[in-house]
């Protein structure tokens, strides 16, 4: 060819490829035995490369025949005369047939497709997939292991898996990877360390990579974060829980109402045939303990079930009869009462269970003070920020002994109790739905510190205009 | 960026797609004595820095007329004649609207504004060709990094290197290839060319398949102030190919 790209001649081969007759190839441009795009890359890439270089090896282009087939051919040109310094005399060029190359680079270049696009996948997971070597040492790292772990890639890579996990789940692991180098796949609920210090619930899936015949080369571990799972799991055994309770408690108030119901029937006809008045007064007695006998059973364990219809209740007055409850008790062990609850709108609620929850708070407070102290309770109107509604708080506050940070994240566990025998461990977790029940929440806190020990019971109960 | 010659007036050379800026060095010997002649890579071509790429900036023309303005910003220069080739010349006439202090007067070595085929416009091509071109350059380039990786490291200095360098004209970083080559030919910047009043010349090969005749033409007559010469050299690189030419008519013109 010319400088220009004009062929001055080509040898029979070229003929035969282009599927032109010898006669007529001189003359032709090169980009005519091209298709478009091709000409563009003869013009941009190779045509000035070439006058740079001196000399191209190797370029893959498609020769068009003129029936529209199309054939592959490597491309080795280079210039003859003082090239480089000076435009060429001529252009030399050598055109190989390449089919079987150009299948393979094909091949190649779709397989390397394929292998980004599951690379991607990996990448972007959200669990960590990570490939270690035989050794245990991380050989790749994806941002979900970013995420799980807090390291960056370069922090881990060649850094043993094993140092990624809190010390006393290290052992554990280790017998895991020995398991995998057996050529065994390993399941595993465990915990992980973040590269903060927190522990992260995790699943590890580690998986072995086996070369014939029968050797570990490499392994891989798929860890996902199971905090979620975990945590949805507790809520569903906390409900399971709450369901069991429900059953028990309805099953008890109906084993224990009927035999109420007839020792209350049997107490009225002895009522009638008593005609001794100090004998009377005694089955009087008997009639209104077992009467508060039975609205504890009603009011304790059937507390689903709604006790007459919502009234507006007075707070200062249902709080000075539940303080007046335990008044003698609340004396003798040297406590001081406070009732701070003049003034206050009137709440629209269940008076009996507004009741019960206060009662309930009181004998906690006691049980806190038995070496006395000072219980206040305070009801006051607040609008409730940021919604401009307004709403009752009240507050039980004692300066008995506190409670720690366990007991207080277990609280309002049904049957969690911290009274030994004295305690059902049912009494917050009762106060807690029935405030529910009312519209209200609760919140508690508690302190330990010496010279200011003491829980505060915190409710807010909407106003409903 | 390189900076050569001796003169007061500067004359930039831009180069083309698929290229750098060796592919200027048949026509800067003849300007060394009368003008400050500026050379330089766009970014991923030649030796450039490929860590400065930012999808988002060069995903435009205009991303790329910016590096421009900035390369004239710091070597404080005004009034240039700009010499573009090919995507260069649009380049240039991009930067010049930015700027039009920074430069007096524009070369535009086989110009197109709009290389794909629309009602009433011939490019030249189609959407399918320019997928075409972009396989070929993935077939191209498997050799690419294994070549260019040390270079890139900036271990120029050992000698044993300058033959790899000389190798490596041209090459340009396959990620930023494929997407300069969408930015290059799938723009479309017909509505930016009345606007371009500066003094331009329109230097027009024959039998060009990057940028034919009549697309010479359809820029010679959208510019106001421009002038076209259809030479007779051949093909898309003048400059390479027939640079005693090129010298002579940007002598004339630049006279």
């Amino acid at each position: 060819m010319d400088r220009n790209g004009v062929l001055m001649y080509a040898n029979p081969a070229f003929a035969q490829i282009s599927g032109r007759e010898p006669g007529s190839l001189p003359g032709m441009r090169f980009q005519q035995f091209l298709s478009r795009a091709g000409a563009i890359f003869y013009e941009t890439h190779f045509a000035p490369s070439l006058l740079l270089r001196g000399r191209l090896e190797e370029i893959s282009f498609d020769v068009l025949r003129p029936g529209g087939e199309s054939v592959p051919v490597f491309v080795t040109a280079s210039l003859a005369g003082d090239g480089v310094e000076q435009p060429p005399d001529y252009i030399v060029m050598a055109a190989f047939v390449a089919k079987q190359r150009r299948l393979y680079e094909t091949e190649l270049l779709r397989a390397r497709r394929e292998a980004e696009q599951i690379a991607e996948v990996v990448r972007r997971s959200s669990d960590a997939i990570i490939r270690l070597s035989a050794e245990g040492l991380v050989e790749t790292w994806n941002s979900g292991a970013q995420q799980i772990f807090g390291f960056s890639s370069a922090e881990c890579i060649q850094k043993p898996l094993v140092l990624l996990f809190p010390e006393d789940v290290r052992a554990d692991l280790e017998t895991a990877i020995r398991d995998v180098k057996q050529g065994r796949d390993v399941n595993k609920e465990t915990v992980a360390q973040h590269k903060t210090g927190r522990t992260v619930d995790v699943s590890v899936n580690l998986t072995p990579h086996m070369e014939a015949p029968g050797i570990v080369v490499a392994f891989s571990a798929v860890i996902r974060d199971t905090t979620r799972r975990k945590q949805a799991e507790r809520a569903l055994l906390q409900n399971e829980k709450l369901a069991s309770v429900g059953r028990l408690a309805s099953s008890i108030a109906h084993e224990i109402n009927n035999p109420l119901a007839s020792v209350t029937n049997l107490l009225y006809i002895l009522q009638s045939r008593v005609r001794d008045e100090e004998t009377k007064a005694l089955v009087i007695t008997a009639q209104e303990e077992l009467a508060r006998v039975s609205q504890i059973a009603t009011q304790t364990l059937r507390f689903h079930k709604q006790s007459g219809s919502k009234s507006e209740v007075d707070l200062e007055s249902v709080t000075d009869s539940v303080l007046g409850l335990y008044r003698g008790r609340l004396q003798n062990s040297g406590i001081h009462t406070i009732n701070d609850s003049c003034n206050c709108l009137p709440l629209l609620c269940y008076e009996n269970e507004l009741r019960q929850v206060l009662v309930n708070l009181v004998a906690n407070a006691f049980d806190a003070m038995r070496s006395g102290g000072r219980l206040t309770i305070r009801c006051r109107n607040l609008t409730h920020w940021p919604a401009g509604t307004k709403a009752s708080r009240i507050t039980v506050a004692d300066t008995g002994t506190g409670m720690d940070d366990a007991t207080l994240q277990r609280l309002f566990e049904p049957f969690f109790s911290t009274k030994g025998i004295g305690g059902v461990g049912l009494g917050l977790w009762i106060s807690k739905e029935l405030v529910a029940k009312n519209g209200g929440s609760i919140r508690i806190r508690s302190s330990r510190r010496a010279g200011r020990t003491g829980t505060t019971v915190v409710m807010w109960f909407p106003q409903v205009s | 960026v390189t900076v050569i010659g001796k003169g007061e007036r500067a004359l930039v050379f831009a180069h083309g797609y698929g290229c750098d800026q060796n592919m200027w060095r048949h026509v800067t010997p003849a300007f060394l004595e009368d003008y400050k002649i500026v050379l330089f890579d766009y970014v991923g071509a030649g030796l450039s820095d490929v860590s400065s790429f930012d999808r988002t900036r060069y995903s435009t023309l205009r991303g790329y007329a910016l590096d421009i303005l900035e390369i004239l910003a710091e070597l404080d220069l005004k009034k240039i004649h700009f010499v573009g080739h090919s995507v260069s010349s649009m380049i240039g006439a991009l930067a010049y609207l930015e700027e039009p202090d920074r430069i007096e007067t524009l070369i535009m070595i086989g110009p197109s504004p709009c290389y794909i085929n629309s009602e009433n416009y011939h490019g030249g091509f189609e959407r399918s060709d320019i997928e075409g071109l972009l396989e070929s350059l993935e077939s191209n380039h498997v050799s690419w990094s294994a070549m260019m990786a040390p270079l890139i490291m900036g271990k120029q200095e050992s000698p044993e290197l300058a033959a790899e360098l000389e190798s490596s004209f041209c090459r340009m970083d396959p990620f930023i290839a494929s997407h300069f080559a969408r930015v290059t030919f799938l723009s479309d910047n017909r509505a930016d060319l009345p606007r371009v009043t500066a003094k331009t010349l329109i230097l027009q090969c024959q039998q060009d398949v990057i940028a034919g005749l009549s697309v010479g033409e359809y820029v010679h007559q959208c510019l106001p102030d421009s002038q076209i010469v259809v030479m007779d050299a051949t093909g898309h690189c003048p400059h390479m190919s027939a640079p005693q030419e090129v010298i002579r008519e940007m002598q004339r013109f630049l006279a």
